[in-house]
């Protein structure tokens, strides 16, 4: 049985772009200001893991103008989709093994302490 | 990767999805809109004579299913649900563009609308070919488009995501179900014959049903829009 880290997608296995396909999985459309403002993260940085997941085909980003203003959409694809599922998966998993882990260190006695063998009297 | 890492990445998931729903949801204006639309065809449920089961002359049979036959004016009520029904899906649907703009991030009311305005349509053609249900008394009463709204709401349940309104729109399908097969006036009719007359209730009594659908997706509509500032502001 493989453990389920070797599973892992490494552009998915990523704070934040975790982070990112989140939100994306929740709306039709989410402008680049609001994935901004929810992850609290700069201009630049949000950018280069956007321009990642849209290498991985994870993400469609889209440039427009609403009005006069500049705008940039992302969006998730399917195999985005698939992926964050895919990942959100292995995460519990990894949790329930690390949850067994726990439970079965607690069970396993111990390192038995040092009991002084009583001295006979003399 | 340690567990408590792990831990903290799906707490981290679970707190901006939560955090991205409730900057996305807006389903308060359409229940809005639409009890507004429910409200509003109360004025074509008085019946003139004050008999509940008065068969007018305008009543088109190719819009049967649409206007019923029983309503105090049948094909006013046709052309009320089909102008109003449509106008409260558009309003729906520009007010979740005009929020998706405010707030930036959107979401799909395409499968709402297309859904809610078919099932209108698919009266419409069933009526055109003469199609009656059976119980037609009770169930042509013009109330038939409230279950259209009811299955309406139970996909933008799903396109929202949420629960709350799924349990809604799932108890609000029954009643709009309820409403359609069970006439108030005629219970009342049945317990008591002379209240009618005696009363002018007959004048009125029609009027009940569509009122309490109205009224429970206004109070739902403004008991949701409450709770989403309340909830808006201890989150963001």
């Amino acid at each position: 049985m493989t453990h389920p880290s070797q599973s892992l997608d490494e552009v998915v296995h990523q704070r934040h772009r975790l982070g990112i396909l989140t939100v994306l999985a929740e709306g039709k459309r989410v402008q680049f200001g609001f994935l901004q403002d929810l992850l609290g993260l700069t201009d630049g940085n949000l950018s280069r893991h956007l321009q990642i997941l849209e290498e991985a085909g994870y993400v469609a980003i889209e440039k427009g103008y609403e009005g006069k203003r500049p705008r940039t959409w992302a969006t998730i694809t399917k195999s985005g989709r698939r992926a964050l599922d895919a990942e959100m998966r292995i995460l519990s998993e990894l949790l329930h093994h690390a949850g067994d882990q726990k439970a079965t260190d607690t069970l396993r006695p111990s390192r038995s302490p040092k009991v002084l063998a009583p001295r006979p009297i003399p | 990767m340690v567990p408590a890492e792990q831990q903290s990445w799906a707490d981290e998931a679970d707190r901006l999805r939560r955090r991205t729903r409730l900057a996305r949801r807006g389903y308060w204006f359409p229940m809005l809109a639409f009890g507004l639309l429910v409200l509003g065809c109360l004025p074509y449920f008085r019946t003139r004579s004050g008999s509940s089961t008065t068969m007018y002359s305008s009543f088109h049979p190719a819009l049967s299913l649409v206007a019923g036959g029983n309503s105090g004016n049948p094909s006013r009520l046709a052309v009320y649900w089909l102008i109003g029904a449509p106008v409260a899906y558009f309003l729906s649907a520009a007010f979740y563009r005009f929020r998706a703009r405010r707030v930036g991030v959107s979401t799909s009311t395409k499968v709402f609308v297309a859904v809610g305005l078919g099932l209108l349509l698919l009266l419409v053609v069933l009526s055109a070919v003469g199609m009656a249900l059976p119980g037609r008394d009770t169930a042509q009463r013009g109330l038939l488009p409230l279950i259209t709204f009811g299955v309406g709401f139970c996909v933008l349940a799903w396109a929202e995501r949420s629960w709350a309104l799924g349990v809604f729109s799932a108890l609000f399908l029954g009643l709009t179900v309820t409403v359609n097969v069970f006439s108030t006036v005629t219970w009342v009719f049945t317990q008591h014959p002379t209240w009618l007359f005696e009363h002018h209730l007959g004048l009125y009594l029609e009027q009940i049903d569509p009122f309490v659908v109205g009224a429970v997706l206004m109070v739902g509509g403004l008991l949701a829009g409450a709770l989403f500032l309340i909830r808006r502001r201890s989150l963001l």
